[in-house]
């Protein structure tokens, strides 16, 4: 393990810890953690077309979560892992020459999946207690107001669920 | 090649290219998911061979020199090209569904 995936893993518990009381949270990041370590095992193992690989993890990753996924968060996060899948799809026809520059775009997105994950609940946290602190003030409005819309249910079901 | 590689390498392909397209504009329903799934595999099966000689062609011709652009050869070059096909065939049967009455056209969520 080096030391980018040390610190991502180090901020998958971090995630974990701030969405203990979401279960569905620590679902998807028993999810992505199970395609980073296969892809990366992959990497490792010297086999070809690690893009490839990265690319199918991650689309099985979105459908699940596009399946699954019962709020906006879940759907950012779905958003997310498409945009990973995305670069894998541009390296794999050769837009991302540098091997570089593909880790650091998929390191990016496992970044943001991360503080999605962590920060919705961590950002509901702040609201709660922000408004302790005294009278509602207009930055405590505006955290409520983004935790809500992160909360709202999704807009559309899965297909599976319309005949 | 084996013809029953060849034809297991598109299947495969396909089925892959069509699983990537669902995931990147899944449909509204089970019913336009089942006719657009199964139409990106028919079309990336039956397009394959021609994708095969003509996309690494294009995608020379779109990035010359790039070193990443090398073009499996054999039964993976076949796997590659039926997916290729299968994901260019997905917004093809979303317009065609969309002429047959589907009015969303299959947006995200």
């Amino acid at each position: 393990m080096d030391g980018f995936q040390a610190a991502l893993a180090i901020g998958a518990l971090v995630a974990a810890v701030l969405s203990w009381r979401e279960p569905r949270g620590i679902a998807w990041i028993v999810a992505g953690a199970t395609s980073f370590v296969l892809t990366a095992g992959w990497e490792a193992q010297g086999w070809a077309y690690h893009p490839v690989a990265t690319g199918l993890a991650d689309a099985a990753v979105c459908l699940l979560i596009y399946l699954f996924a019962a709020q906006r968060w879940e759907i950012w996060l779905y958003r997310i892992f498409l945009a990973s899948l995305l670069i894998s799809g541009l390296r794999v026809i050769g837009l991302v020459p540098s091997h570089k520059a593909y880790v650091i775009g998929l390191e990016l997105c496992n970044w943001a999946a991360l503080a999605v994950i962590g920060g919705t609940p961590a950002g509901e946290e702040i609201g709660v207690r922000l408004a302790r602190l005294g009278p509602v003030r207009p930055a405590v409005l505006r955290v409520r107001r983004a935790v809500a819309a992160l909360r709202a249910p999704r807009a559309t079901p899965p297909f599976t669920r319309v005949p | 090649m084996d013809p029953l590689a060849s034809l297991a390498g598109k299947l495969l392909g396909a089925l892959g290219g069509a699983f990537v397209a669902l995931v990147f504009n899944p449909p509204s329903n089970r019913r336009k998911f089942a006719w657009r799934y199964s139409g990106s595999v028919i079309f990336g099966m039956l397009f394959a061979p021609v994708t095969y000689v003509y996309l690494p062609a294009f995608l020379t011709w779109l990035l010359p020199g790039s070193p990443a652009v090398e073009w499996p050869g054999g039964i993976e070059g076949i796997i590659a090209a039926a997916a290729a096909a299968a994901i260019a065939a997905w917004p093809l049967m979303v317009l065609v569904t969309a002429r047959l009455g589907d009015k969303d056209g299959g947006r995200p969520p």
